[in-house]
């Protein structure tokens, strides 16, 4: 995304998000920019010999990850991890398929005339979408005040800052660290977290301003605030798939039992406490995506029921209510998210300490290849 | 375009010495079994620790490297920060990889309403036997 740039006067001057495109073409400002499809994947970096590799790799991973559990070897967790992200990258490949890969520069846009721009009003009066940038930075804004209240206001007297280093210096640094170490170490990563839940998780436009020369970091589109889209089920997969990534972490807490069971080793994948933990922080990464899922199915679904039935408001109200309750739960609930999900890879990594010797060997998966003997 | 032709080969190399070389080796992190492990379950060769975790690693990376798409920085961005935004995306999808699929649904799908509305259009400035539907998805 942020793929067109217009240039006025022979310099770059904003990158045109999906609807100003739409909206200048429609006005006759600029026309839609000519190019072929050669044109944009000239411009990709993408290497198919990797491509080549990637897939060698994927299987000989998934061969060999399967036949484990199809012949009850222990697995490490670390291979648990990266079956997920990996199964989820190969499901973002299938959907980037035509997007050309790290593209360096955008395709230039000319204006018609530049008069047009000349006389135009605020970016935010005419164009819808630049709404969200306000909204984003009252977020902001919001998670800010709420963790550090009278940041940034609170009126300094004018004094003349002590230039030798004296005892009131020390008390001032000594003061004042505290509130630095709160602010740089709690208050920052949280209204960043936030601000990426809010683009990335919930796929709103993102923090782009008039005029910017790019798109924010994990921009995806208008979504679906136009209405655009006649069926917004798709995705879903998504959530589907937070929902398939912790059920398999909560799988992998049984695993080590499974080891004692089938093999004739009996070394202990995890201690007792680091298997609760493992239980509580997996069941927490995956309940999350459930409730997500539950309450956008229930707002969804009375939502269709009032258009359906315009005449009984209680149908309405349930959905405002499942509607407030479900970005409620997912504000709530997404830092014990993000730190389960931290935590399962910490403790992945932890577990390769004591590993039991059936991890390090590689089962003869050409038995489980469908043929003839 | 060093990197672009040159890297395929060398991390093939890497993987390969990894997953092929350093059984051999029995120091103290290190398996040799040999025989029947347990019905069906043929040891063929060890593995050490080190080669497991090099095995997910590469994994990981490859298909940081091969699948994810991201989008067009800002002209004025110089190098430390293009590297920072990688482990900005890196960490985001480890920590939640169904979130870059929605990323990619999303795109997917905006980018295909944009080049269905304007694919006859733009068909009218150019010569015939172009297609524009896919070429828009950027």
């Amino acid at each position: 995304m942020g793929g067109f740039m217009l240039y006025k006067n022979d310099n770059p001057s904003e990158t045109l998000l999906q609807c100003r495109l739409d909206n200048l073409v429609e006005d006759g400002s600029i026309s839609f920019p000519v190019f072929t499809k050669a044109d944009i994947q000239h411009r990709s970096r993408s290497s198919q010999p990797l491509l080549l590799i990637y897939s060698l790799q994927v299987s000989w991973f998934f061969t060999q990850f399967f036949a484990r559990l199809a012949s009850h070897q222990p697995l490490a967790h670390l291979e648990l991890v990266t079956l997920v992200v990996t199964v989820s990258n190969t499901m973002s490949l299938f959907f980037w398929w035509d997007k050309p890969q790290n593209v360096g520069s955008p395709i230039r846009v000319d204006p018609n005339s530049l008069s047009v721009f000349a006389q135009e009003q605020e970016p935010a009066l005419l164009w819808g979408i630049y709404a969200d940038e306000s909204r984003e930075r009252h977020i902001q804004h919001l998670a800010q005040a709420a963790l550090m209240p009278a940041s940034e206001k609170a009126e300094r007297p004018p004094t003349d800052s002590p230039k030798s280093f004296t005892l009131g210096a020390v008390r001032e640094i000594i003061t004042k660290l505290p509130i630095a170490i709160y602010k740089y170490l709690v208050v920052k990563p949280v209204t960043f977290l936030y601000n990426d839940l809010d683009v990335l998780g919930m796929g709103n436009t993102g923090y782009c301003p008039s005029r910017a020369l790019k798109v924010n970091r994990f921009y995806s589109g208008p979504g679906n605030s136009w209405g655009i889209w006649s069926n917004p089920s798709l995705p879903w997969i998504s959530e589907a798939m937070g929902v398939l990534v912790g059920g398999v972490y909560i799988a992998g807490a049984s695993w080590g039992r499974i080891s004692e069971v089938y093999t004739a080793y009996s070394f202990p994948f995890f201690s007792s406490r680091v298997t609760v933990i493992w239980k509580v922080v997996s069941t927490m990464s995956a309940a999350v995506p459930v409730g997500i899922l539950l309450l956008q199915g229930l707002e969804v679904s009375f939502d269709s029921l009032s258009f359906r039935f315009p005449s009984i408001s209680t149908l309405d109200t349930l959905d405002d209510l499942f509607c407030f309750f479900g970005f409620g739960f997912i504000y709530i609930t997404f830092l014990f998210f993000v730190i389960a999900r931290l935590a399962v890879i910490l403790l992945a990594l932890i577990s390769l300490r004591s590993i039991p010797i059936g991890v390090l060997t590689t089962a003869a998966w050409t038995n489980y290849l469908p043929h003839f003997s | 375009m060093f990197t672009s032709r040159c890297l395929p080969v060398l991390l093939f190399n890497a993987i390969w010495h990894v997953s092929h070389a350093f059984p051999l080796t029995i120091s103290g992190s290190s398996a040799v079994v040999e025989g029947t492990l347990s019905e069906g379950s043929t040891v063929i060769r060890s593995l050490s620790t080190s080669s497991v975790i090099w095995s997910c690693l590469a994994t990981l990376l490859l298909s940081f490297v091969v699948c994810i798409h991201p989008n067009i920085p800002s002209p004025k961005e110089k190098l430390p920060s293009r590297i920072l935004a990688q482990l900005h995306i890196a960490f985001w999808v480890m920590v939640a990889p169904e979130w870059t699929l929605y990323w990619a649904i999303m795109q997917w799908r905006s980018a295909g309403w944009l080049a269905k509305k304007y694919a006859g259009q733009s068909a009218a400035f150019m010569m015939r036997n172009v297609v524009v539907t896919f070429a828009l998805k950027k």
